[in-house]
């Protein structure tokens, strides 16, 4: 090579730095848009206490192995029930692997069902945080079903007994695949309906158990000109699990409109005949921390009342905890049922770790919601409280909804 | 025509070393086990099995392009064979880029060996096709080539030990560049933001090509446009890094004394 080339060699070595810059920025910011940028990141970042092998590993491309160990670390400590070890381990988790639905559908139920007290009320507090780990999943998996359902079933509509939240979640799981690329499973419409139901929105309801109805009815007369379902069902026949489930999705879809039809028609003159609940309880502190809530309501047996203790200013305290820590915070809701009209609950507030007791003043409150009725008591209230009067304490503040509501106010003297 | 001789006698060689050898054994015997392993976790196996693989053969091939480019040159000084080739018409810049060709089909072909006994692991394990693995492959060979280019230009001007120890720390700089981003995000002396950013741009940035998540989890990444213009972009990337670094390995050793 003469001097002259070697000089231009040299200076386009330098000169093409320009463009392996350039190149790095789109390559970021691609990698950003097709979601696989950050995890390594985050997870040299979380302070996590992992051994630095599994890091190491995890880095190095190994990611779903070590998920998979650490993820047979946490069931572990279910078994040991060392619960509180186990969310932090199950957030490191996903940090490897963000793709690891069950651990956010495992470490969400920890969260809102296995923190419990010793009378087995689980930690309320949790609920929160419970809805934003599984968030985080339904943002790393968006193409998947399973969390979106998750959220609206279990937390959502099991939990929180939020209905309207609920449908908000199956209607975002409508339509997206299983992790096998299958389409979306039918217990998924029939989810919606029911909180379609629980939300007193029962117009939609009957179209949403129409729908599914409609599919299912497609769905076996495929099967049977497939000949995978045959004309004459006996005893002995034995089907195929796609044809069970399509007769069976038929069978649930048509009795479950059929029922909510049938208490459509017969709530239908609730309005004009209306139950005075009459809604009334006392209280009596046992001993520092315990109280008795004893009361009546005229509501048929198996009614629940939910009895609820929180701080008075819980809004804003749940705000300040929205994170890990609810050192902050107290909330106790027990449900109690109506016997021949009375109900008692014992709210048991004694262990500091669940019920720190931080504020001066408490609210203390009884509460008859139709929408969280079985259906014998719905038959008399209506799903919304179409049928529920109450002279003194009758609640219209939720749009849509009469409900039974008694508030006390109680300061801390008269509780601990 | 000479660069071609020379690529294909430097594979010819790479075929018979024995430590290259060993690499693609103990990686196929890992693939083989990797059924094995994948019981011991509570996932889906297949999920397991493809992770796994991908793991072994980026590990694998990370070894065989460093060990087997960084000597071809150092070697060739220390026995003086040099002299004899670069007594006949052959240029300098034709015996690094040689070489360099070579060292990226012994990749290539130790890759092509591993993707066989995975892709039929996998196939024969869940009895469906996985395309997506083609892909993480083929972006595991880029990323080789470049590990092999960065190996190359060291090796021209240091010893075998100081190269392989250079190509490693590269190589894990490189795979950590992500925590570098990270890094300036949460930086606030502007200074030290700068020097991060620069040092994400210019050091090669081996992550671009991890794409295993994608081929693990395909219902979370589906092989569309977008994902088309990253593949694309970043191999682009890749290329220009490699005739950059080539450019340098020659400069580099065309000034070398022999």
């Amino acid at each position: 090579m003469q001097k002259r080339q070697i000089g231009l060699a040299y200076l386009l070595t330098i000169l093409l730095i320009i463009p392996i810059a350039l190149m790095q920025c789109s390559v970021d910011r691609f990698r950003g848009k097709v979601g696989l940028l950050g995890t390594s990141g985050k997870l040299l970042e979380s302070n996590s206490a992992l051994p630095s092998n599994m890091i190491g590993a995890a880095l190095a491309g190994f990611r779903e192995p070590v998920a998979g160990l650490l993820w047979v670390k946490a069931d572990d400590y279910f078994h040991q029930g060392k619960f509180a070890e186990m969310v932090p381990l199950m957030k490191v988790i996903t940090l490897i692997d963000p793709h690891m639905i069950d651990v956010y559908s495992t470490g969400a139920w920890h969260l809102d069902y296995n923190f419990v007290d010793k009378n087995e009320h689980s930690d309320r507090r949790l609920i929160p945080n419970a809805i934003q780990f599984l968030e985080e999943g339904v943002k790393n998996n968006p193409r998947v079903f399973d969390l979106y359902f998750e959220l609206g079933f279990t937390h959502y509509m099991m939990k929180a007994r939020d209905a309207s939240h609920a449908i908000y979640w199956f209607k975002r799981a409508d339509g997206k695949k299983t992790t096998d690329d299958q389409p979306t499973p039918r217990y998924v419409y029939h989810s919606l309906a029911h909180a379609y139901e629980m939300n007193g929105q029962i117009d939609e309801c009957l179209k949403t158990w129409q729908r599914c109805i409609d599919y299912s009815t497609a769905e076996v007369n495929r099967l049977r000109k497939s000949g995978e379902i045959p004309s004459n069902i006996t005893k002995n026949t034995t089907l195929s699990n796609e044809a069970t489930l399509a007769m069976w999705d038929l069978q649930v879809s048509k009795s479950n409109y059929d029922r909510v039809l049938t208490r459509k028609l017969l709530r239908a003159d609730l309005p004009s005949n209306r139950t005075n609940v009459n809604l009334e309880f006392t209280i009596k502190r046992i001993k520092p921390g315990v109280l008795l809530v004893s009361g009546v309501a005229n509501v048929p047996d198996n009614t629940k009342v939910d009895v609820l203790l929180r701080d008075a200013d819980w809004q804003e305290r749940a705000k300040r905890s929205f994170t890990w820590r609810i050192d902050n915070q107290t909330i106790f809701l027990d449900s109690a049922m109506v016997r021949s009209g009375k109900f008692q609950a014992k709210v048991d507030v004694t262990d500091d770790s669940f019920y720190p007791m931080k504020d001066s003043q408490y609210e203390l409150s009884a509460e008859i919601n139709p929408r969280l009725e079985p259906e014998e008591s719905q038959d008399k209230l209506g799903w919304s409280g179409e049928g529920l009067n109450d002279s003194h304490y009758l609640d219209t503040s939720t749009p849509g909804l009469r409900k039974a509501r008694k508030v006390v106010m109680l300061p801390l003297s008269a509780i601990k | 025509m000479t660069v071609w001789t020379i690529a294909r006698v430097t594979l010819g060689e790479a075929i018979r070393r024995k430590v290259l050898l060993v690499f693609l054994l103990v990686a196929l015997a890992l693939l083989l086990f990797s059924v094995i392993f994948a019981i011991f976790t509570p996932r889906e196996e297949i999920t397991m099995i493809i992770s796994f693989g991908m793991g072994v053969i980026t590990f694998a091939s990370a070894a065989i392009a460093v060990f087997g480019t960084a000597g071809l040159i150092p070697i060739e000084i220390e026995k003086r064979t040099i002299y004899t080739i670069l007594a006949k018409p052959v240029q300098r810049y034709q015996f690094v880029l040689g070489k360099f060709i070579g060292a990226a089909l012994t990749i290539l072909i130790n890759l092509v060996a591993m993707a066989v006994v995975f892709y039929l692991v996998v196939v024969l394990k869940s009895m469906r096709p996985h395309f997506q693995i083609f892909y993480g492959l083929l972006m595991i060979y880029f990323q080789m080539v470049l590990l092999s280019a960065v190996t190359m230009t060291l090796s021209v001007f240091t010893t075998q030990i100081i190269t392989i120890t250079g190509a490693l720390f590269v190589y894990i700089i490189g795979n950590i560049s992500e925590y570098v981003q990270s890094l300036i995000q949460i930086t606030q002396t502007p200074f030290v933001r700068i020097l991060l950013r620069g040092l994400h741009l210019i050091v090669p940035n081996f992550s671009n090509f991890n794409v295993v998540n994608s081929v693990v989890h395909p219902e979370n990444y589906p092989m569309d446009l977008m994902m088309l213009k990253y593949a694309s972009t970043t191999v682009g990337w890749g290329a220009i890094y490699v005739v950059a670094l080539m450019l340098l390995a020659v400069l580099l050793f065309q000034w070398r004394e022999i």
